[in-house]
């Protein structure tokens, strides 16, 4: 017997249903992460000279292509934004390589992590939301990456996995990240006084 | 999980709708591709279990014209092989008799000689 799916369905069912041949599971399943692949592609390409459609358009025809050999481990979004990473960083480096220039120090200390502000009413507002837009587009590729998933909510595990890296690594490049953006929005915030 | 700022320009855009239709009709295709591909190993599973169940059907199982030359040429000596056997049976019985009518004829055949000499 055939179970019935809907937009409720979790991933994992979703994806066993496309296997058994339900083509309405991978719409919802596209549906459900494009606009969180979409967004993620096209902040992480700012300042390159990579199509961001090509590289969204790449990603899920790799998804069809693999989806019926996918095996259940970890969560369908993780393995779709290392999907993406992978065809991203293929297409830099084809282009001559200049995006993922890397930041990190050799002697760049394990940090644990770190402290971050709570969300709070003043930052909710837009000309700040722009500001933050701004300098996150002013960060090292590695730490602008790092900065981009955890917006995904996905875990540091599952960025160290996608940067192909250890999880401290990744904690680093987040503390930095966090740390840029603060000097960032300080320097901008002092010169509008 | 600690929680972080969440900006919803960073996390999602808008997808351009000509993306989307090009998308999901590869999807469409490459389900269509698995469809016939499904069908397909089945039906060629079918075909093989009805080659494989005729071929043992007329080795084993159906007499006659079904067979190969080779069984029908077996069958055709064993069926010489019988005949022969059966006139050498009829032979036999005549050969008997013969004999036993000119073994009688010799004992008394025997029986004059001896008279002969003895006389």
């Amino acid at each position: 017997m055939m179970d019935t799916i809907n937009d409720t369905s979790g991933d994992t069912e979703l994806i066993h249903a496309y296997i058994r041949g339900d083509g309405r599971a991978f719409e919802i399943l596209y549906h459900r992460y494009k606009r969180q692949l979409y967004g993620y592609l096209n902040n992480l390409q700012r300042g390159s000279s990579i199509d961001p459609d090509d590289v969204f358009e790449e990603t899920w025809l790799k998804v069809i292509d693999k989806l019926p050999k996918y095996r259940d481990e970890g969560r369908f979004s993780a393995w779709l934004f290392r999907l993406g990473h992978n065809i991203f960083i293929d297409k830099i480096r084809k282009n001559g390589g200049v995006m993922m220039q890397s930041m990190d120090r050799e002697d760049m200390p394990d940090l644990p992590e770190p402290e971050h502000r709570q969300p709070s009413s003043e930052m909710a507002n837009i000309e700040l939301g722009r500001e933050i837009e701004r300098a996150v587009q002013s960060l090292p590729a590695e730490q602008k990456e790092v900065f981009l998933l955890r917006q995904q909510e996905l875990s540091f595990k599952e960025i160290a996995e996608i940067q192909a890296c250890p999880v401290n690594t990744v904690l680093s490049r987040m503390h930095y990240a966090v740390k840029n953006l603060r000097i960032f929005l300080a320097d901008s915030r002092s010169h509008m006084k | 999980m600690k929680k972080y700022l969440k900006l919803e320009s960073l996390r999602s855009a808008d997808v351009p709708p000509e993306l989307d239709l090009r998308i999901l009709a590869a999807s469409r295709m490459r389900q269509t591709a698995l469809r016939r591909r499904r069908r397909l190993r089945l039906a060629a599973g079918g075909i093989a279990a009805a080659a494989a169940f005729l071929v043992a059907a007329g080795i084993g199982v159906l007499p006659g014209s079904a067979a190969p030359a080779s069984v029908r040429e077996d069958r055709a000596a064993t069926a010489a092989l019988a005949a022969m056997s059966d006139w050498t049976n009829v032979e036999q019985a005549g050969y008997n008799l013969a004999s036993e009518i000119s073994g009688s004829s010799s004992f008394f055949e025997l029986a004059d000689s001896r008279t002969n000499f003895e006389v």
